[in-house]
């Protein structure tokens, strides 16, 4: 039967948060070469990577944007034959397809004129079937009823509406309602003119806007299989998969040059780290024997040595995302704020990661070697 | 459950070599370091005084034997409970002092505290109080290299009482001083046991002896 002694520690591997990481920051005071040098290193190391990765990725970003652009993302089936195989029930069914993000129906636009101004300026009327709110957004009035229509803000003045109501007619004669304005909703921003709600009609062009550009061969079959072999065979097809493929390529060789380019930065900052810091531990050796001979346990030198080491590096991390954006700001180089802030998080936990086995060596080094005075 | 506080610390059958090439120290010793006491550890170069406090102080596990508070086998626990036993329980003082020379002097008496988890305000406190008992007129602000020797030792000594520890082991804590305060160091020392604690002084000192309750002679 033995009787324990009583310690006021309830654990001796209880991890002193506070206690450590105020000593941390007080012995990282004390050794101001050491942490002025990880300073530097984690510091250059977010510099470098912006500087250089983070513009490729910013490149990266833009390019993307452009490829998912709306626009990049429209599929055309033109009818230019004029047979009726681009019906409401097919722009409805394009709607539905998994993948697509809205899909309409464009007739082939006809001359119209300000109903009150006969000798008035002219300008193309659409028919359009499917869901309108797809297609524009209703700035003035309502939204039209089968058979009427909106004009575009921007051709107001030239039908010669003072408000967007009244009545359009075309060359044969056909008189339109004008219930409102409307501006086009990207892709559609050719649809100028006049807008007319024609949901029953058969559309010479079916027009779909898909979700994403990566999914554009898939959708474009499922577009055309909704046609039937025949009808399918009698369209033409303004398609995105050349875009998309083209994404592709670019987002995977710009991804692989980046990933490669920041690897190599923070794998040689890691390397300058770990010197610096089993340096740093190498030379104080009689430091660490003394805190095991005083009451340190190995895991809390470990901790006080990476902890050291962090809290330099999170002010180094600090000083380069500060000094980078400065740099951007004034060589207006654009770079992601969330890329930067990875890089940051990752400079730092390099350069924890680095440290650690210099830590551990020094926690498992025999204190009783380095304390004994000769 | 017995307090540490009144636990007498001992050896029994002791024997250490630091390799199995090397020659083995103690021979099996058995001996009771009372509480209250000052033991003084004395003999030879290279007999093993230095050696024994490392052991005593569980920063070396004996080759055979054990060493013991009270009834509780401190030598046979494993690496972290031995560094939470030493962080609680002892205090160590070096032959040359072995301060931070780049800590303050309040920082370096506080240290052991923080591997023993002691709140940081009474710590300091407590830290302060040391200092103005044991090196008197010390600016707890300086730093070691800005206080003569022998009031380092004295820093020394107060950074091993910071923790109330149970036992004090001094390696060679005169090695280094004059005569005046070999004396202070000394009467410390007595004072530390006299307050309850088991102090345990190896040291080749013959000065020594005249303070000691309890002498140990290595060969």
């Amino acid at each position: 039967m033995t009787t324990p002694v009583t310690t006021p520690a309830s654990s001796p591997q209880r991890l002193y948060v506070r206690h450590l990481s105020r000593e941390a920051w007080r012995s990282s005071q004390a050794r101001p070469v050491a942490s002025l040098l990880v300073m530097v290193l984690t510091a250059a190391m977010c510099l470098v990577s912006l500087s250089t990765v983070g513009r490729s990725v910013a490149a990266e970003g833009q390019v993307r944007a452009e490829l998912e652009d709306a626009g990049a993302r429209e599929l055309v089936v033109a009818n230019g034959g004029g047979w009726n195989i681009l019906g409401p029930d097919v722009v409805a069914l394009a709607g539905s397809l998994s993948g697509v993000e809205r899909a309409v129906g464009v007739g082939v636009p006809v001359d119209v004129t300000n109903v009150a101004i006969p000798q008035g300026d002219r300008g193309p009327a659409w028919g359009v079937s499917g869901n309108l709110d797809d297609v524009l957004r209703v700035v003035e009035g309502r939204t039209p009823r089968p058979g009427e229509a909106l004009v575009n803000t921007q051709d107001q003045a030239l039908f010669g509406f003072a408000d967007p109501v009244g009545a359009v007619v075309s060359s044969t004669g056909k008189v339109i309602p004008v219930v409102g304005s409307y501006v086009p909703k990207a892709p559609f921003d050719d649809l100028n003119g006049v807008v007319v709600y024609e949901p029953d009609q058969d559309a010479r062009q079916l027009r779909v806007v898909l979700a994403d550009i990566g999914d554009a061969a898939i959708v474009q079959d499922a577009v055309l299989g909704l046609l039937g072999s025949s009808a399918a065979s009698q369209v033409s097809v303004t398609s995105p998969v050349t875009i998309a493929n083209l994404h592709t390529r670019i987002v995977g060789t710009l991804g692989r040059f980046g990933a490669g380019l920041l690897a190599m930065v923070l794998g040689m900052g890691a390397l300058l780290v770990a010197a610096v810091v089993a340096a740093d531990t190498a030379q104080a050796s009689v430091e660490w024997g003394r805190r095991r001979a005083l009451g340190a346990s190995r895991s809390q030198l470990v901790t006080l040595a990476t902890v050291r080491v962090g809290m330099a590096a999170v002010i180094g991390a600090v000083i380069g995302m500060a000094t980078a954006i400065a740099v951007t700001v004034v060589r207006h180089w654009a770079v992601d704020a969330l890329f930067a802030g990875s890089v940051a998080t990752l400079a730092v936990i390099v350069a924890i990661v680095a440290a650690f086995p210099s830590a551990v060596r020094a926690a498992w080094r025999d204190p009783v070697s380095v304390l004994r005075t000769p | 459950m017995t307090s540490s506080r009144d636990a007498t610390l001992s050896v029994t059958a002791l024997s250490f070599r630091y390799d199995r090439e090397g020659a083995e120290l103690f021979g099996g010793l058995d001996h009771v370091f009372a509480p209250g006491a000052l033991s003084a550890v004395m003999g030879p170069s290279g007999c093993g005084k230095s050696t024994l406090l490392y052991v005593l102080g569980l920063l070396l596990r004996p080759t055979a034997g054990a060493v013991r508070l009270g009834s509780h086998m401190l030598s046979a626990e494993p690496d972290g409970e031995r560094s939470a036993i030493r962080a609680s329980v002892m205090g160590f003082v070096f032959q040359d002092a072995a301060l931070d020379p780049r800590r303050s002097v309040l920082d370096n008496v506080c240290e052991p505290a923080v591997y023993s988890g002691r709140p940081l305000g009474p710590t300091r406190e407590r830290a302060r109080e040391l200092v103005d008992r044991l090196a008197p007129g010390v600016d707890t602000n300086r730093r070691p290299g800005q206080i003569s020797g022998g009031q380092g030792q004295r820093i020394a000594l107060a950074r091993a009482l910071i923790n109330s520890p149970t036992v004090v082991l001094a390696d060679e804590p005169t090695g280094n001083l004059d005569a005046d305060n070999t004396n202070v160091v000394l009467q410390l020392l007595r004072d530390v046991a006299n307050d309850g604690a088991t102090v345990v002084v190896a040291t080749h000192d013959p000065i020594v002896s005249s303070f000691a309750d309890d002498l140990l002679t290595l060969s």
